[in-house]
């Protein structure tokens, strides 16, 4: 019967995150130059919201340490204090001590006091040396008085929506803080408050009509309500003084003009808090919900009604059916294969997110690093907009991260360097995101120094990779830095030192099905390019056939599907069948063989070979014939039953029965172990 | 458990009640044949029965994984009994079926097809009509048979389907070598 | 107490004999507790028992408790149950003044 109380922790917990985000991206936006007021003003909201939240939650450890941080931001906002380097640094610092003080109390794990008592006082000492010897509460004080509007106060209408209580905001609360600001006088409205048996005791029915009258800011009383946005109506409207009434009414136009704009500000403003918070939710992590927009769910809703519908027809058409209505029938059909596939598209639809979700990190790592090794680097984001698969946005973020470490360490070039070569101090850095055909194409594009062809090839002839006297254009060259054993770390990329090389983001973007290359131009930069397809579920693919059995491959292995010649075949000892193509030799894996397959083509010259690409080995698949390509929706085998290697799904074809897709690195794996199996069996 | 235990139910919550009441519950099996013998699997846990239709093959499983099957978009495994037995393998004939069979371990609760020769009936049979299985040698270990029950002078073997198509790898590395000779 | 209502409301010819309801509110007093309060004061109001609430503990009241205390206050009055204020906490006085509803609820004077 009674309320969960966590549930509102949750909401508290899951908010402030978005806010940090918030304040951590305007931070990021505020060392640019200038201290920009509005801007100011969001990282203040976001710190003041945290502070009330925690207060009423009881986490005085948040509320006390946000508290000085907030003072800290009011003196920048009212411009009595300078929006210095140090100090950005000093709140970054924060922000993180507080995500890290959340997560903590989120979990129930001991707080970094070491920490968060070095900050706190970090953030006193830079407060009283920049502002003499008033104290903390003082200064609050301060504030009000000090940013005093023209008005004489505000009228301000306020009534919940029904579910407002339940997120964990009361009116009291909030009427408390708008009490601090000024004499306030308030009026209820219970005319709509029903009968004591009709009431749902959490939901709101209450609105107030208050005056509030004092020198307050429009903003100080826009902050009270912060936290509601979008949870309440909410009109405020300034109020003359009463000397003034006379005039005002004069001025009748006016003031509706003000008061227009006023209100025009906050939507503004709401609203781009509504589109910080979708960005930011972005480093949430991998969770296991999703959110997903009201226009993709009634789309689906839409459509299933339409199925409905179609089924309904369907059904009167089977009572009586004789077959003068066949048409009818074909008809209904199609509409229903129409209706699926659109439902299938629309459902598909709802796993997809932006991908600022991945990119919103970026802002921040670049500030960090570039400050870390005394460069200067402006990023630039494009296509933030672009959407993918939840699991894709989950996965990519790792490998991005490392190219853009990679071009940010290695790339772009220290500001005397870059003014050396006649390039502007600021290097550039670009991701951008884009659909091209059925994949998402990222780039990761900086203007920097290139890759060095030259240590790179001779990295790799020294690890063997390469033979010394191998004719190689540059493009091979640079591809040359994703082949495993390759060590980035004192080539390519120095800061690394995790002792993850390029190999490892290749192959982390080959198990979602997509692809990385780069290209690279001495002295002008170099662009990496990861391909994704859009989504897990779906595989472009290539069905091949083997015996009486169909198997997909999938299409982003392939390199060429070719016959073979007898004179291109060998047999080498150890090593097996293998055939030349070009200048190399590929291992051949006979499918029939690997899978336990009887088939009537056993020679490989009346086959096909399908030559595949994996973690850097090619080998060619001998198949009977190609039968086509087309998109499989992929289902699992552990579902039902458990993994097989070499085979990573299962997928249902047109006939309605199954085909099994090829896990390539697995077939490899598989068929270099075969001749010890077949010898055990 | 016998007369003198009604008094307890008044008492008890509801479970012991269920358990009590148990006793001479009847509970229903679908039975089937299998090279000459009869087999019950409890019919709760029976999806749907249908035809043999040709499967898709999966490489490198034991020789008993007939292959999977499109069930209403669920890739479904297909078990043969005969071989998950170590029986001689018959060619399917119209008769051969496949029972679909909702099967629980402690991770997830999984769909598995079993071939067997032909479905013969749902019976009832009484819980204190069935009597543990002896160690007499029948095709099917016993480790696998979680009881005997007898209808209409019938024998049947009642399986422990979730024992006996358990995916994990012990189950599968261990031949059904039990008693072979008999 | 539950208990004593069942067997109450087993003599229905006498509704009005029954013992009133006391309310003794705890130190967080608010949303939390909403729900059960609600049903109790739901029943008194239905059963026509008077209702008397202690809030002198209570040092954490918020709008959604206020709003149905209010709702049931000025239900009370209509069905001529009575409701009276025991004791209340400052906290609890101030609350409600802040949201103008001391009124509909006629707490006592101070």
């Amino acid at each position: 019967m009674t309320v969960d109380m966590s549930q509102f922790l949750e909401t508290f917990y899951e908010e402030s995150f978005e806010g940090l985000d918030i304040m951590e991206s305007s931070l990021l936006n505020l060392d640019a130059g200038a201290a920009d007021e509005e801007v100011i003003n969001n990282i203040f909201r976001a710190a003041h919201s945290i502070k009330g939240g925690s207060g009423t939650f009881g986490l005085d450890a948040v509320a006390s340490f946000t508290h000085v941080l907030e003072t800290l931001l009011d003196e920048m906002r009212d411009g009595r204090r300078e929006v210095t380097g140090e100090a950005v640094n000093l709140l970054l610092q924060s922000v993180d001590c507080l995500r890290g003080m959340l997560s903590a109390l989120r979990s129930e794990s001991e707080l970094d006091q070491e920490n968060i008592d070095a900050l706190h006082s970090e953030l006193e000492d830079m407060l009283h040396g920049g502002a003499g010897d008033v104290s903390v509460s003082e200064k609050v004080e301060d504030t009000n008085t000090g940013s005093a509007s023209d008005g004489s106060g505000w009228q301000i209408f306020f009534r919940p929506l029904s579910h407002m209580l339940l997120s964990g905001n009361d009116p009291v609360r909030m009427l408390k803080e708008l009490r601090e600001l000024g004499e306030l006088s308030v009026e209820v409205d219970t005319s709509t408050l029903p009968v004591l048996s009709e009431l749902i005791p959490e939901e709101s029915y209450l609105a107030w009509n208050m005056i509030l009258t004092g020198a307050a800011s429009r903003e100080l009383v826009d902050e009270v309500f912060a936290w509601v946005d979008g949870d309440c109506e909410l009109i405020i409207n300034p109020i003359e003084k009463q000397a003034d009434i006379a005039e005002a009414a004069e001025n009748n136009n006016d003031d509706g003009v003000r008061g227009e704009l006023l209100n025009d500000r906050r939507m503004e403003s709401s609203d781009r808090r509504k589109s910080d918070r979708r960005s930011a939710s972005a480093s949430a992590g991998e969770s296991t919900s999703i959110r997903v927009g009201i226009d993709k769910v009634d789309s689906v809703i839409n459509l299933v009604g339409e199925l409905v519908i179609t089924q309904s027809m369907l059904g009167t058409l089977g009572e009586d059916f004789d077959m003068s209505k066949i048409k009818h029938l074909t008809d209904g059909l199609s509409q229903l294969e129409r209706n699926t596939r659109e439902l299938q598209e629309e459902v598909m639809r709802m796993r997809m997110l932006p991908i600022s979700f991945t990119f919103s990190r970026f802002p921040r790592m670049v500030h960090d690093v570039s400050q870390k090794l005394g460069k200067k680097i402006e990023l630039q984001l494009l296509g933030e907009q672009t959407e993918l698969d939840k699991t894709v946005i989950e996965k990519i973020g790792d490998p991005l991260v490392h190219l853009v470490r990679n071009s940010l360490d290695h790339g772009i070039e220290a500001p005397a360097d870059r003014l050396a070569a006649g390039k502007p101090e600021t290097g550039i850095l670009l991701l951008n995101a884009f659909h091209r055909g059925g994949n998402i194409v990222i780039e990761v594009k900086d203007d920097g120094n290139g890759l060095n062809t030259k240590k790179i090839l001779s990295k790799a002839i020294e690890r063997g990779l390469v033979s010394a006297d191998a004719n190689m254009s540059d493009e091979e060259i640079n591809a040359l830095i994703f082949l495993p054993g390759f060590s980035t770390a004192d080539v390519v990329s120095d800061v690394s030192g995790r002792g993850v090389g390029m190999d490892v983001v290749r192959s982390n973007i080959h198990s979602l099905g997509g692809t990385v290359s780069v290209e690279s131009k001495p002295g002008v930069g170099s662009t990496f390019t990861v391909k994704l397809p859009l989504t897990l579920a779906i595989l472009d693919g290539q069905t091949v056939s083997v015996g009486n059995e169909v198997y997909i491959v999938p299409l982003v292995s392939i390199i060429e599907s070719m016959q073979v010649k007898a004179e291109m075949l060998n047999y080498v000892a150890g090593k097996g069948e293998v055939f030349r193509l070009r200048d190399e030799y590929l291992p051949i894996i006979r499918l029939h063989e690997a899978f336990g397959v009887e088939s009537k083509v056993m020679e490989i010259t009346e086959g096909l070979l399908v030559v595949v690409e994996t973690e850097g080995k090619h080998v060619g698949l001998f198949v009977d014939e190609l039968l086509g390509q087309q998109q499989v929706v992929i289902k699992s085998l552990e579902e039902n039953y458990k993994k097989v290697e070499g085979i990573s799904g299962a997928t249902i074809l047109g006939d309605g029965s199954v085909a099994l897709i090829m896990d390539i690195p697995g077939l490899i794996r598989l068929s270099s172990i075969q001749p010890d199996l077949r010898q055990s069996a | 458990m016998t007369a003198g235990s009604t008094e307890l139910q008044v008492n008890n919550q509801e479970y012991s009640v269920v358990e009590l009441d148990g006793n001479d519950q009847t509970e229903q099996y679908l039975t089937f044949a299998l090279a000459g013998e009869y087999y019950g699997v409890d019919i709760l846990r029976v999806q749907e029965i249908k035809g043999w239709i040709p499967v898709t093959h999966i490489p490198n499983t034991p020789v008993y994984i007939q292959g999977v099957l499109n069930l209403r978009g669920s890739i479904v495994p297909i078990v043969d009994m005969r071989l998950r037995f170590n029986m001689k393998r018959e060619e399917y004939t119209p008769l051969t079926v496949i029972i679909v069979l909702s099967v629980k371990s402690e991770i997830h609760e999984r769909i598995v097809g079993i071939v067997v020769d032909a479905v013969s009936d749902v019976v009832d049979v009484q819980n204190d009509g069935i009597k543990p299985a002896p160690n007499f040698g029948g095709a099917v270990s016993t480790e696998y048979i979680s009881g005997l029950a007898s209808v209409n002078e019938q024998m049947i073997m009642l399986l422990n389907i979730d024992k006996m198509l358990a995916t994990d790898d012990e189950s599968e590395v261990l031949p059904d070598k039990n008693d072979p000779e008999k | 107490m539950s208990n004593k209502a069942r067997q109450g409301s087993g003599s229905p010819n006498t509704p009005r004999k029954k013992r009133a309801l006391t309310v003794n509110c705890e130190e967080s007093f608010d949303i939390s507790r909403v729900s059960a309060l609600h049903e109790k004061l739901t029943k008194a109001l239905n059963e026509g028992r008077s209702v008397t609430i202690d809030a002198i503990r209570v040092e954490r009241t918020d709008a959604a408790m206020l709003q149905m205390l209010s709702a049931f206050a000025r239900d009370s009055r209509e069905k001529s149950v009575t409701l009276k204020w025991k004791s209340v906490s400052e906290e609890f006085r101030n609350s409600a003044n802040l949201l103008d509803l001391d009124g509909v609820l006629e707490l006592p004077a101070v």
